[in-house]
């Protein structure tokens, strides 16, 4: 994959969000019970949020992006790959919704190291940051959910 | 002169009424019973009872009442053990609580009761729950559980599903309304955590025994072996077998593993696989009883909760060299009650706090040999305040075990769920009521309480679900009133 441009970049982006809102939705619509299938629509709705951010990029946005230090939790980072499987517990969605975050992050910030110029590194910079904070949310979901059960 | 002046102005020191210390439980010794499953604590002596139940000093207005999830009339009681009428005490306990042997021995007082008791501000608040354990261990020992007088039948039928302490409530309760009551429990066993979870050395078996055959002695029949959702459904119940409501209490035993590589090795279990080996298939006692285990040398149980405490005390007493709890976080954020921690550290307990598993290592023949853990740190305050552990760089390093023992959670069985398609539950997987009070489900006739609602909580909430869907039933028996759920409820 070649990205020689700031368009072709966010058409990616955009893309990728494109796909995990198709996933979630997908996946809400398999659900039997309304609580998973609202679990899923929730977090639907926050790749909404991404993926029309990432439409209306413009290298001056990005310019004017304020970068900060997104703590890492790292809860996903070791845990083995998850599927979507229908009437997956909720502790087990999180999981599941943590590690495409990961994934997500280490994709943009791999694409920071591959692309030299200094415009595009900083539009990769900014996209793997704004997939640090969803993960950091959900991590701070699923953490909080599990220190209550004694992990 | 002077010598006189200064007698006359100097106020007379008051007699101070000696203060009387917290009477000390008397225990095993650590090193003694981390080798066998007796009771680690060994209750009140009939006058330690005493001396303690003098230390109450009879609020007017007492908030230990209101720290008691049932609502113990716990001055009360605690005037009765002053006045040595024992039996009188028990009684009084067991207006409201049905298992108070239980309770004086697995419920966090320290954060209920004690927590509030006027006498802590200054110092040791009263024993409550040593005391509440006293006088039912007096009243099995002395006193027979008279009978209570029967209403006339009703020709209601009650079914309850599990027979953990939210079930058992149930029964007790209704019975006595001159229902009839049946009870399906999946295991072999009745009594739940009770007696599949909670270990012998912290809980003999033979309390809740007793209990049961109490509530059978009442009338109510128990159904052993009778998987809901299997053998029948909710909806068969109702619909073929003629019980007029259902109380859903099977609590939250499905267990949540890591996620990480190397769970599907020999030697790695889940706490509840681990304990009810133990507990209820008496593992411990092999070749009595026909659950082997395999004696470990090196134990590490993953989590701070009970659970985990409960899991790594029994690993010692089977034998276990090291026995190691793992936890991601520091011992001051461990669920687990203070005192269950302190006897696992007096028992030799190895503590590695602040250290998360990440891979389980194995030999060739499939054997667990090793956990690669890493060391954590915490992070600055999240919006929250909270610190949470994060990852310390490059600090991996690696425990010889042969067992790992996973006790970080647990959620709902879905079985019943999957089986009685308009039960409603919410986000995480639990019943939804309409609320704590009349535990109605989305399903007519259909009531629900105790960790299957909650998610995993403490007896006595289940204990006090129980009772409220028992009344809630019993409304419902007599005026057939339900309610109308209208979206979902927030979680
Ligand atoms: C190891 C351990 C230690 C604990 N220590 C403490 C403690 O110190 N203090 C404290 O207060 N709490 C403690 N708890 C928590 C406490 O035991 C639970 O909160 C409590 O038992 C919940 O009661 P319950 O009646 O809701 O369910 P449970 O006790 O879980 O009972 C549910 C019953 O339903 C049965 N069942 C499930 N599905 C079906 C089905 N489909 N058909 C028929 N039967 C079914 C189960 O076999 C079980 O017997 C501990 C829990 C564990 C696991």
């Amino acid at each position: 994959m070649s990205f020689t441009t700031f368009k072709d970049i966010v058409t990616y982006a955009v893309e990728k969000e494109a796909e995990a809102i198709r996933f979630y939705t997908d996946a809400s619509r398999q659900e039997e019970y309304a609580a998973a299938k609202g679990t899923f629509l929730a977090f639907a709705e926050e790749e909404k949020k991404h993926k029309a951010l990432f439409e209306n990029l413009d290298p001056q946005l990005v310019a004017n992006y304020k970068f900060g230090k997104i703590p890492d939790l790292k809860r996903s980072d070791y845990m083995v790959e998850t599927a979507y499987r229908p009437g997956m517990p909720y502790v087990d969605i999180l999981r599941l919704a943590m590690k495409r975050e990961e994934h997500a992050k280490k994709f943009y910030d791999d694409c920071v190291a591959l692309v030299e110029g200094e415009d595009q590194k900083k539009l990769f910079q900014m996209l793997s940051q704004e997939e640090s904070k969803h993960k950091l949310k959900l991590e701070t979901m699923y953490d909080d959910a599990m220190a209550k059960a004694g992990d | 002169m002077s010598e006189e002046k200064q007698t006359k102005e100097a106020p007379k020191p008051k007699p101070k009424r000696p203060k009387i210390p917290r009477q000390p439980m008397p225990e095993q010794d650590a090193h003694a019973r981390a080798k066998n499953f007796e009771s680690v604590t060994l209750g009140y002596t009939m006058e330690q009872a005493v001396v303690e139940a003098t230390r109450c000093i009879q609020c007017k207005k007492p908030y230990c009442i209101g720290g008691c999830p049932v609502a113990i009339d716990i001055p009360g009681f605690i005037q009765l053990v002053k006045d040595k009428e024992f039996l009188k005490a028990a009684q009084l306990v067991k207006r409201t609580n049905l298992l108070p042997a239980v309770c004086g021995r697995v419920c966090p007082q320290e954060e209920q009761c004690e927590a509030v008791c006027v006498l802590g501000k200054k110092q040791d608040p009263v024993a409550i729950g040593r005391l509440e354990r006293f006088v039912a261990d007096y009243e099995a020992e002395h006193g027979e559980i008279p009978l209570p007088e029967f209403p006339p039948k009703t020709g209601k039928k009650v079914a309850v599903v599990g027979a953990g302490p939210g079930g058992l409530t149930v029964a007790g309760d209704l019975i006595q309304q001159g229902h009839d009551v049946t009870i399906f429990e999946a295991l072999h066993k009745a009594g739940g955590v009770l007696v599949y979870g909670i270990p012998e050395f912290r809980l003999p078996k033979a309390i809740v025994e007793r209990e049961v055959e109490y509530l059978q002695r009442l009338g109510v029949e128990l159904k052993l072996n009778h998987v809901i959702g299997k053998i029948r459904t909710i909806d068969q119940l109702m619909e073929e077998d003629g019980f007029d409501a259902v109380f859903i209490g099977s609590g939250a035993g499905l267990p949540w593993f890591m996620d990480i590589p190397g769970e599907n090795l020999n030697g790695v279990f889940s706490a509840n696989e681990y304990l009810t080996r133990n507990n209820l298939m008496k593992a411990f006692d092999f070749p009595s009883y026909d659950t082997p285990i395999k004696k470990f040398k090196n134990v590490a149980v993953i989590g701070g909760g009970n659970v985990a405490m409960d899991s790594v005390r029994t690993a010692l007493r089977l034998g276990a060299d090291n026995a190691y709890i793992v936890y991601r976080r520091g011992r001051e954020e461990m669920p687990a009650r203070q005192e269950e921690i302190e006897h696992a550290e007096h028992e030799g307990v190895k503590f590695k706090n602040l250290t998360a598993p990440v891979r389980i290592l194995g030999n060739d023949e499939g054997w667990v040999t090793a956990l690669e853990c890493l060391e954590m740190e915490l992070g600055e305050p999240d919006a929250s305040g909270r610190r949470r552990p994060i990852p310390v760089k490059g600090s991996e390093f690696i425990l010889e075990m042969d067992a790992v023992v996973i006790a970080i959670g647990t959620s709902a069985n879905p079985l019943i769920a999957q089986t009685t398609p308009d039960l409603k539950l919410n986000r995480k997987g639990y019943i939804e009521v309409e609320n704590e009070t009349t535990c109605r489900t989305s399903k007519k006739g259909v009531f629900a309480g105790g960790d299957i609602v909650t998610g995993s909580a403490t007896v006595i909430l289940a204990m006090g679900a129980g009772r409220n869907a028992a009344n809630a039933i019993q409304n419902y028996l007599q005026t057939g009133e339900w309610w109308s759920p209208n979206g979902t409820p927030e979680n």
